[in-house]
């Protein structure tokens, strides 16, 4: 569910940084109050376990897909959701940096949507009530299921929500929908399992360490109320956020729509298009985003001029990298004699 | 994302390419981000059928990887791994957006295979410039810098620590995988009822390692932050690298060099 740069617009990126980054400062000033330093070598090799234990799969019954370790859930349940948030925030930026998953604009997006659902929005509202009643087994298999599906849900959602405010593709907004939804299903699945059998393990073998986890962020320090107020104003920063910049696009949108019922190229043989189309009258919330206007005329600049602009940029590249190293070479030549 | 092995092998050469001195390497961590931020910034600000307007942009990642000394090849394979979900999403691009953008050679390009392009090299110079900036600065500069832009304390000891024990963990994974492998009468798929065993047994050996690591810690003087991480000053060569590159980012935005390229042929 990694999402890309490319798929981002400055805007869109730079407000789902700066959700995450007051999650993050949120979290962190939670945690300095509340856990003593003994936890942070603890919550730094279960960042390094979530990112390795990712790479244990396992065939899930009656499929032939695998299933790994999401890690969302599993964190806030051994570590609370602060650190939980804080700890996948860690492997997020490390997935992005060094693996190239993910990215640096995408950092904010990637965090949020990974990292802001599991922990404060499914592990306090339903995996806690759920397994609090009776803490066995079967209560922690149902709650992993539902917990895992329904953030991966929220996540695959605004990843959507995300790559439509950015315009970012041609896809339109419910094809995309259709498109994400079901695949990330079959990952939560496959995430609820791996969790569920994760911690049932752990239940047996170390009890203490589920229970433990729960007590010490009993209802008191992490209230229904908070959890609805923290979900309000981000909710709330983001939508306003997002409007804003959507709002300098109208003409587009309609452009955009106009552009589509005119094309006879694609009334007279669009099977695909068609079927969306159709699958989108039928549950359009959002008109369709796809076929940007183009304002700067760079399509013009990528006719004839710009392919071979294009080709001489590359050359253009391709000799300053030549002359850098011949000149690095002629100077550690120059220092050796 | 990449198998245990592969996954091991690029942390080693990244921490390999982080140790080379050069130019670039021996810039400050945070005038280097703020300028691969800028980068990406100016790369996805473009439109989605600004192909030949990227570009230029090309010349950020050539230049500073010959500065650096750092395999373009090698990152490009890295990159690779970021594709499938940005062909995954483009590709119907050109299925969803059909109208004729252009002819070359009297064939038609639409402007969703425009698009598509577009998306690719978008991905291709974000992604490059990311790993780019790791492969020439390395975790305990990059941790430096998040302390001087403020990120909190306990993330920035938490990503460090994150980092370190990776390769740890992973070799743990490893053997225990090839263990169960040995045992499993060469059946490769793992099943659930062992998964949870495997996962929960790792997960236990993670959680004492933990303690073991805090008492050594303890006993080294540890009080819940890190010593001995510094970032290099700003110096005169940092300023005139951000100050140059964000010229030469702001000019390929804004000046269509198509244009003045049409007006001389």
């Amino acid at each position: 569910m990694h999402m890309a740069d490319a798929l981002l617009s400055p805007a869109v990126g730079g407000i789902m940084w700066t959700a995450s980054a007051g999650i993050m400062a949120y979290s962190g000033s939670k945690l300095k109050n509340e856990i003593d330093e003994s936890k942070i070598p603890l919550m730094g090799v279960m960042g390094a376990f979530v990112f390795a234990a990712q790479m244990i799969n396992f065939t899930i019954p009656m499929t032939g897909s695998s299933g790994h370790i999401g890690g969302g859930i599993l964190l806030s349940v051994l570590l609370g959701p602060y650190a939980a948030f804080i700890t996948l925030a860690s492997v997020l930026v490390i997935q992005a940096l060094f693996f190239a998953d993910g990215g640096l604009l995408a950092l904010g997006a990637n965090i949020f949507n990974m990292g802001f659902f599991a922990c404060f929005v499914v592990y306090p509202l339903i995996f806690k009530p759920m397994i609090k009643k009776s803490l066995n087994d079967k209560t922690i298999f149902k709650a992993s299921m539902i917990s895992a599906i329904l953030s991966l849900q929220m996540g695959a959602f605004f990843v959507v929500i995300e790559t439509l405010f950015s315009g970012k593709t041609e896809l339109p907004f419910t094809a995309f929908l259709l498109l994400m939804q079901p695949i990330h299903l079959a990952i939560g699945i496959g995430e609820g399992l791996a969790t569920a059998a994760t911690v049932m393990f752990i239940l047996k073998a170390r009890p203490q360490l589920i229970s433990s986890a729960n007590l010490q962020y009993s209802s008191n320090s992490f209230s229904l109320k908070k959890v609805a107020a923290i979900i309000l104003t981000s909710a709330l920063l983001i939508a306003t956020g997002l409007s804003l910049f959507a709002s300098s696009y109208p003409d587009g949108l309609e452009w955009s729509m106009g552009k589509i019922l005119s094309s006879s190229e694609l009334e007279a043989k669009g099977s695909i298009y068609e079927k969306m189309d159709s699958i989108q009258q039928n549950t359009s919330i959002m008109p369709d985003y796809s076929f940007k206007n183009n304002p700067e005329g760079s399509v013009a600049g990528t006719s004839f001029s710009g392919l071979v602009g294009s080709a001489a940029t590359l050359v253009i590249a391709y000799l300053i990298g030549i002359t850098i190293r011949k000149f690095k070479k002629n100077t550690a030549m120059k220092k050796t004699s | 994302m990449p198998n245990i092995t592969q996954s091991m092998q690029n942390l080693r050469w990244m921490d390999d390419q982080s140790e080379k001195k050069s130019s670039v390497h021996n810039l400050n961590a945070t005038i280097k981000v703020i300028a691969s931020f800028i980068y990406i910034l100016i790369v996805v600000s473009f439109d989605n059928y600004s192909f030949s307007r990227l570009m230029p942009l090309v010349i950020y990642i050539v230049v500073i990887s010959q500065l650096s000394d750092v395999s373009l090849l090698h990152i490009f394979k890295l990159s690779l791994f970021s594709f499938p979900l940005i062909i995954g999403i483009g590709i119907l691009n050109p299925f969803f957006n059909r109208e004729t953008a252009y002819y070359i050679a009297n064939i038609p390009i639409s402007f969703g295979m425009v698009s598509f392009a577009t998306l690719v090299l978008k991905s291709f110079l974000s992604v490059t410039a990311g790993l780019l900036l790791i492969a020439t600065t390395g975790i305990n500069q990059l941790a430096a810098a998040l302390r001087s832009i403020h990120a909190p304390k306990i993330f920035v000891i938490q990503l460090l620590l994150t980092y370190r024990y990776i390769t740890v963990l992973m070799e743990e994974v490893n053997k225990t995988l090839t263990a169960r492998t040995l045992r499993s009468n060469s059946n490769k798929k793992m099943d659930y009822k062992s998964f949870g065993l495997i996962s929960g047994t790792i997960l236990l050996q993670t959680i004492d390692r933990s303690s073991r690591i805090y008492y050594a810690m303890k006993l080294r003087g540890f009080n819940g932050d890190f010593i001995g991480i510094y970032s290099k000053k700003i110096s005169f060569s940092d300023v005139l690298y951000l100050a140059g590159w964000t010229l030469f980012f702001v000019l390929v935005r804004t000046v269509n060099i198509y244009d003045v390229f049409e007006k001389y042929i």
